[in-house]
């Protein structure tokens, strides 16, 4: 994917801006795809925020920067659009985003090491998207790490807010059936396929996938958290008799 | 203020579980295994997703067909390229074509075996495939178009009325008129929104009538802001029953109302609630309802007639429960969702509510209950159904207004009347001012010699989207030209006293006219004899041919130039020469132009 950019560099040269330069690029080349295939997802929510009566607009808007995901947001604004009481609210919007906890701790060892400040506030950007990017750029640790995640998070959330917030404004003109709906799909897929080339990664992705088409009535998306558990637990299961 | 509580309370759950594992509890401290299997966390994840999102895009029981070729597209090109944009093109058009195959599409709306319904709650998530509810869409566009035309004013709302509708406004301005003329006598030139002052909130539908709740800047006799629900039924000409429903909380702010009886109906509203809610009460049901009363819902296709069939059902379940609490109907007030028809409550009110969804109840959602009562029982209960709620739980529903309306036919009000020739010609949507803008122009024909046009009605439409790029129009029929003027008092007048004519209104009129004129009195060979004089091929031609080269504009045009007081040029023909234009004038009329015509006396026309 990439070569190494921060540990073969002795430190001061090259200068601190050309580095920085290359890292944003590399990460803005990452994320540009990722987040044009967001915009026919989030312009569905923008169009939700504007028809919404019992939220008020300027809340709907405010959930796309503070929620950060948009399933969680587009379940938390239909539901108590729909009057739903806000512990039924919080509970859904638990499990829809309780993969981000695995999500979590598999992407923890980067997140070693950092400033407190980045490992309290830097996790407000993981979401799927995120977590696999930043899988996919295993050499980044340090401040390389912290600008790549940044630059990732913040266009990501730019691309992600700015299509919602002109969708609020533009309303149904924003059309929700379009071929684009599959460019969210497309990147997951354009994200495991390579992936798929290293043996191991066969027997997770393979469970994963059986299940999450077993588990998919479950209600709120749990299909999808229930496949990806079953994908890992093996793993942890056998960890002790199979070392490879 | 709820609302921003769940969106703070998410905020914080999410980041919660984001940090869990990398600030509060690192994962280093976790057991070595569960360390090791962290690698087979992405594999897992995507693996997971992409099935969830093929799944998602099929409904229960059905494949996702272009989905799934679209994946197995985007899997192909990501194998052979490391590439991350070019598996999502490729896959987003494979995507698109195999969504354009209509074999492939799905059968989703191509069904039309009546309603299916989906039980699932929760968020509508986008599906790959198109219009999963038409109904819905044309009846929301019927109501955004009647919307638009009640903003322009009585005329163009008019057009949305069939011609025998009831406008039952007696929570408004009092009275119910019978018949459009009626109603459009009673209001015209009073009666205007801005869109701004008009508020639209949601829109309540079932397959006869539609409920639109909105509310209103400025309603007159209220002395403010006023929230209503305006109550549509509809025939194929259109809407033909009109309710309006005011919030009745502010029927109680209007100057000098008094409360008497609300508080029996609140009453009545708050056991209404409390039975329906939760596990439904029968008992407390039945004691609510007429020994003959009827619940409708249309949407739900279903009538219980009689008060122990409404209070079986209820208990049964096989109701859409009406929910435990009305809607508060304006953001940021704790006004109750309560409508009422007349500006005071009665024994035999008739009222309009709002209710939350009902959590297990059929199609989930938010529904307005109009309640017809007598004697403080309630004898008729219909239900209206949000209409992004009715389009989440059936994907299609046949038989409703929005399928049988026919296509819209332009309703006027008639102002008076003009006499043509002992004839009496109705005048629409006029004032003092244009019906002398039109007795000056008619003069003027009178004067010249040229006998009145032949006219069957004259609409003034300054202002209306029929006017769209247009001057005006005329149209032959049996009984005289139908002339459309697309003048207002504003764009005819010079002054606020209206001391004169524009000489756009006048040259407007004239040319127009001068279309009545020339249908009645234009033989053949003068038309011909006239585009050969032009140098011109057709009379009226089609769309092809251009305005200027039409012989009947020519006409029309010329006409005018020898009616106005003085000569003008006339640039929309290219400006031509003054002798050219004296000979076709006196071809068209036989006698010289009214005013003389060329205003240089050096080129006299030949021939007088």
């Amino acid at each position: 994917v990439s070569q190494s950019h921060s540990a073969a560099l002795p430190r001061g040269a090259p200068p601190f801006a050309a580095v920085q330069q290359r890292l944003d690029r590399d990460a803005l080349r990452d994320v540009l795809p990722v987040a044009v295939s967001l915009v026919p997802f989030a312009a569905v929510i923008g169009v939700t925020i504007s028809q919404a009566s019992l939220v008020p607009i300027w809340v709907g808007m405010l959930a796309g920067p503070l929620i950060y995901g948009g399933s969680a947001q587009l379940a938390a604004l239909t539901l108590a659009d729909t009057g739903t009481g806000l512990l039924t609210v919080l509970g859904t919007v638990l499990v829809i985003n309780a993969r981000l906890v695995m999500y979590g701790a598999a992407i923890e060892p980067r997140f070693r090491g950092q400033p407190a400040w980045f490992r309290w506030s830097a996790p407000h950007f993981l979401v799927d998207q995120t977590y696999t990017l930043a899988n996919e750029r295993p050499e980044l640790s340090g401040p390389a790490f912290r600008r790549y995640w940044g630059t990732v998070g913040f266009v990501l959330g730019g691309v992600w807010v700015g299509t919602m917030y002109l969708a609020v404004a533009l309303g149904p003109a924003v059309p929700a059936d379009s071929p684009l709906t599959f460019a969210a799909t497309a990147v997951f897929v354009a994200l495991l396929v390579p992936r798929l080339r290293q043996r191991a990664a066969h027997r997770p992705a393979a469970i994963a996938a059986v299940v999450a088409l077993v588990a998919s009535p479950l209600p709120h998306g749990l299909g999808l958290l229930v496949g990806a558990l079953a994908g890992v637990l093996p793993s942890i299961l056998l960890a002790g008799r199979d070392p490879s | 203020m709820t609302a921003l509580l769940i969106v703070l309370s998410a905020s914080l759950a999410t980041w919660l579980l984001r940090i869990l594992f990398i600030t509060v509890l690192p994962a280093e401290r976790l057991p070595a295994r569960v360390q090791r299997a962290f690698d087979d966390v992405a594999p897992a994840v995507l693996a997971a997703i992409v099935v969830s999102h093929v799944v998602r895009a099929g409904g229960p029981g059905e494949i996702p067909w272009p989905t799934l070729g679209a994946v197995l597209a985007a899997a192909a090109v990501a194998w052979r390229s490391r590439n991350l944009a070019l598996p999502v093109v490729i896959g987003v058009v494979v995507f698109g074509l195999l969504l354009a195959a209509p074999d492939l599409a799905g059968p989703a709306h191509a069904q039309a075996e009546g309603p299916s319904r989906t039980e699932e709650p929760g968020p509508e998530v986008p599906r790959g495939r198109a219009d999963p509810a038409a109904w819905a869409r044309a009846a929301h566009a019927r109501i955004a178009r009647e919307s638009v035309a009640w903003g322009a004013g009585v005329a163009e709302a008019s057009r949305f009325l069939a011609p025998d509708v009831v406008v039952d406004d007696r929570a408004w301005t009092g009275a119910i008129y019978e018949g459009r003329a009626a109603w459009q006598q009673h209001l015209v030139g009073s009666y205007r929104l801005t869109l701004d002052e008009l508020h639209l909130q949601r829109l309540f539908v079932d397959p006869q009538g539609a409920l639109v709740q909105q509310a209103q800047d400025h309603l007159a006799g209220f002395g403010g802001p006023a929230n209503v629900v305006q109550q549509r039924e509809y025939g194929p000409a259109g809407v033909e029953h009109l309710r309006t429903s005011v919030a009745i909380r502010d029927l109680q702010r209007r100057p000098g109302a008094g409360a008497r009886g609300s508080v029996e109906l609140e009453e009545l509203v708050e056991r209404y609630v409390s039975a329906w809610s939760g596990a439904a009460d029968g008992v407390a049901i039945a004691t609510l309802y007429a020994a003959d009363a009827e619940v409708r819902d249309g949407v739900a296709d279903l009538t219980l007639s009689g008060r122990e069939e409404i209070a079986r059902a209820a208990a049964s379940e096989a109701v859409t429960v009406a929910g435990p609490r009305l809607l508060r109907h304006v953001t940021g007030t704790d006004d109750p969702a309560i409508y009422l028809d007349a500006r005071t409550p009665s024994s035999t009110s008739s009222l309009v509510l709002v209710h939350g969804p009902a959590a297990g109840a059929w199609c989930s959602g938010i529904v307005a209950v109009q309640l017809d009562l007598d004697d403080g029982l309630i004898v008729r209960e219909r239900r209206f159904h949000d209409l992004p709620s009715a389009r989440r739980c059936l994907d299609d529903l046949p038989d409703g207004w929005w399928t049988s309306l026919a296509p819209l036919e332009p309703a006027d009000v008639q102002t008076g009347t003009l006499l043509v020739e002992e004839e009496e010609v109705p005048l629409l949507n006029s004032v003092p001012e244009l019906d002398g803008l039109l007795a000056w122009a008619l003069g003027r024909f009178e004067t010249a010699g040229l006998g009145a046009p032949a006219i069957g009605s004259v609409t003034f439409a300054g202002g209306s989207g029929r006017c769209a790029g247009l001057g005006g129009s005329v149209e032959a029929a049996a009984d005289g030209a139908r002339v459309l003027l697309c003048l207002d008092r504003g764009s005819a007048c010079v002054g606020t006293d209206c001391t004169a004519f524009t000489m756009y209104a006048r040259s407007t009129v004239l040319h127009e006219l001068a279309h009545a004129w020339e249908l009645a009195r234009l033989d053949e060979p003068t038309r011909q004899a006239f585009l050969a004089l032009r140098g011109l091929e057709v009379w009226e031609g089609s769309r092809d041919v251009v305005w200027e080269e039409r012989g009947v504009e020519q006409a029309a045009e010329i006409i005018m130039w020898g009616l106005l007081e003085a000569p003008v040029p006339l640039p929309r023909l290219d400006r031509p020469a003054c002798d050219d234009l004296f000979g076709a004038y006196q071809m068209l009329a036989g006698r010289p132009p009214l005013n003389g015509g060329c205003p240089d006396p050096a080129a006299p026309p030949d021939g007088s």
